[in-house]
């Protein structure tokens, strides 16, 4: 029995009934489809053939040794110190040019404060040329008269 | 979806779940860690099936830990977090897949005797290289994994139609790969 839609069908119920519980007519005409058509019947066991051979080779995993997780937090440790330096290094590079300019502007000022200390400035010449001349205040002796 | 089971017991191990990944969210790594125990034979499973490589899976498995922790912001209910990394896993593996396509595929470790089991191995993980890597990945998800159509539409993010199309179409073409290698 040659029918390419009856076939058809047959093929896709087959394939369905891997997923999903047939109902029992379906069952019953895959039955008798598979008994009158040696192709169907053939692509049948085929199909499931190589599905189990797909299905036994499922991997078992090894039970977990403490290793896996140490690795996973150590990698999340790491990425999460690596982001947050990446985050914030904008800020740090910020800080640390201020911090320069600070630094460098504070040495400039120490430097010309210790240049004024060793050099007679200016106010201190003024000082030094308005000192008040005060009145000589001596009473003037006159000169002893010889007798 | 992914709900651990159903009654009192489930119920329970949900919640704890939720509250460890509350934890998690705040930093704290021994909520991370019993995260981690409690998903990662799942995840390495299902790594191994779709790229059939264990050193790969494990490395896929710790990734996917990896990005669900850093992103465990967008989880939006604490109770999902199984489904949610599941599905950062198997989109891991679908880049993995997607990545190696250009490399030729290495067979050198199948010799005839080494047996029938690593022989067959070897066969399914050839014929599964020659799938596209979203029939394969559909594949194994249904029929290695067990996951049912709505589940896989959720974890690929396509339509459940989609999900019947890919995998009809990974039967059959699964199908005919195989008869062509076994003869």
């Amino acid at each position: 029995m040659r029918n390419p839609l009856v076939c058809r069908k047959f093929r896709r119920l087959a394939t369905e009934a891997r997923d999903r519980e047939l109902t029992p007519s379906e069952k019953a005409f895959l039955g008798h489809h598979a008994a009158a058509c040696k192709d169907c019947e053939e692509f049948e066991r085929q199909t499931s053939a190589s599905l189990s051979a797909l299905t036994g080779l499922a991997f078992v995993p090894k039970p977990s040794a403490g290793r896996f997780a140490r690795t996973v937090l150590r990698q999340y440790r790491l990425r999460s110190a690596r982001e947050s330096l990446s985050y914030w290094s904008p800020a740090i590079l910020a800080a640390a040019v201020a911090a320069t300019l600070v630094l460098a502007a504070l040495q400039i000022a120490t430097a010309n404060r210790a240049a004024d200390s060793f050099r007679p400035g200016f106010s201190q010449a003024r000082r030094i040329t308005n000192e008040p001349v005060l009145p000589d205040l001596t009473p003037a002796i006159p000169p002893a008269h010889p007798r | 979806m992914f709900k651990i089971g159903r009654g009192a017991r489930s119920m329970e191990l949900a919640l704890d779940e939720a509250h460890w990944v509350v934890r998690a969210r705040e930093g704290q790594e021994h909520s991370m860690r019993l995260l981690i125990e409690r998903h990662r034979n799942r995840l390495v499973r299902v790594a191994s099936n779709i790229l059939r490589d264990a050193n790969e899976a494990e490395d896929v498995a710790q990734e996917a830990f990896l990005k669900a922790f850093r992103e465990l912001d967008r989880l939006r209910d604490d109770q999902a977090f199984s489904g949610y990394v599941y599905r950062i896993c198997v989109r891991l593996c679908m880049d993995r897949l997607r990545s190696r396509r250009a490399e030729p595929a290495e067979f050198e470790s199948a010799t005839a005797d080494q047996g029938e089991a690593i022989e067959n191995r070897v066969v399914i993980e050839r014929l599964l290289d020659r799938l596209p890597y979203d029939l394969r990945v559909t594949l194994v998800l249904r029929e290695v994994e067990q996951l049912s159509y709505d589940e896989i539409a959720e974890v690929l993010r396509v339509p459940v139609g989609t999900v019947r199309s890919r995998l009809h179409a990974a039967r059959e073409k699964f199908r005919a790969l195989w008869l062509e290698a076994v003869g």
